[in-house]
């Protein structure tokens, strides 16, 4: 059996005494995506951990590994973000096809002449209003999308959620606390395109966490796996 | 002359003194304030949301959200003059 911690100096092993770490280490022959080796003094167990994750998706991408410029205002000293999910683009489409109805609506209404008992200059100003309301449509949603995030860092999973003006909510657990992981994986688009929930189940008080509409949800638990 | 048809802002006019237009303007003055309020508090919601999580994008982000501000009070200047 492997010891994924033989080469850490004593006093580091005792700076992170996480119980669920020496029961993946016992429990697990093989550790995926991680290499068994000694890595810099002064690193703990975590850090060492996260270090074998190479960078993967741009800033734009619905799956991050090792962002580069993210950063949690409640992230501690040494903790690293390892992956930062999104909801699969693919989610995004119907509001992306709602948009490009919506541009083409003002032609539909000008072929009808619907809003020809308004004079020019409201015709006009409608349509520019219009297009304003599509310019803060994309926008509203593009938000929503790009903060909605799930970050899984080297101590713990954080679940943000940006709901519509002024209010969020974040829900996190240690990784130690998690306790079960499943992964729900339905419908046809959803397996073509390998995009599903994944529930992590957690102990005491801290809540369970729903990453919904992820992509590689198989791979998003065998990190965190690795990680615990 | 007496084949056009009569609009209805002329019955109006004629009975009441009151041109309908100027109220729809009013009105449409009014929700491009509301809506200017709106920018002006999405700029609050990206500061929120960067507050809590910095990402790589923030600059761009938050010049969107300020263009967007400027969009907004353009439209609304252009209304009050044009209209």
């Amino acid at each position: 059996m492997p010891d994924l911690y033989s080469a850490t100096p004593s006093h580091n092993r005792d700076a992170t005494p996480t119980p669920t770490i020496v029961d993946r280490g016992q429990g697990k022959k093989e550790t995926a995506g991680l290499k068994p080796e000694a890595s810099p003094k002064g690193k703990s167990p975590f850090e060492k951990k996260s270090e074998e994750f190479l960078p993967q998706g741009g800033s734009l991408s619905a799956f991050v590994v090792k962002p580069a410029s993210a950063h949690l205002s409640t992230q501690e000293e040494g903790e690293q973000i390892v992956v930062l999910l999104r909801r699969h683009w693919v989610t995004n489409l119907s509001w992306v096809l709602a948009t490009f109805l919506m541009i083409l609506a003002p032609l539909i209404v000008a072929f009808s002449s619907s809003l020809s008992f308004l004079p020019g200059r409201f015709q006009i100003m409608a349509a520019i209003i219009w297009y304003l309301l599509i310019i803060t449509f994309v926008f509203e949603r593009f938000l929503s999308w790009y903060f909605n995030v799930y970050i899984v860092t080297d101590k713990r999973v954080v679940d943000l959620d940006f709901y519509q003006l002024f209010s969020y909510s974040q829900s996190q657990a240690n990784l130690s606390e998690i306790t079960n992981m499943r992964i729900s994986v339905s419908g046809f688009s959803r397996l073509f395109l390998d995009f599903g929930d994944l529930v992590i189940e957690t102990a005491g008080e801290s809540p369970n966490l729903h990453f919904e509409r992820v992509p590689n949800p198989r791979r998003v638990m065998d990190i965190i796996e690795d990680l615990r | 002359m007496l084949n056009q048809p009569i609009a209805i802002e002329d019955i109006l006019r004629v009975f009441t003194g009151f041109n309908p237009w100027l109220g729809v303007k009013a009105f449409l003055l009014v929700c491009l304030f509301i809506y200017f309020i709106f920018a002006l508090a999405i700029i609050r919601q990206v500061k929120v949301f960067l507050d809590v999580l910095e990402l790589e994008l923030e600059g761009a982000v938050r010049l969107f959200a300020w263009l967007h501000v400027l969009l907004v009070a353009g439209v609304l200047i252009v209304a009050i003059i044009y209209l």
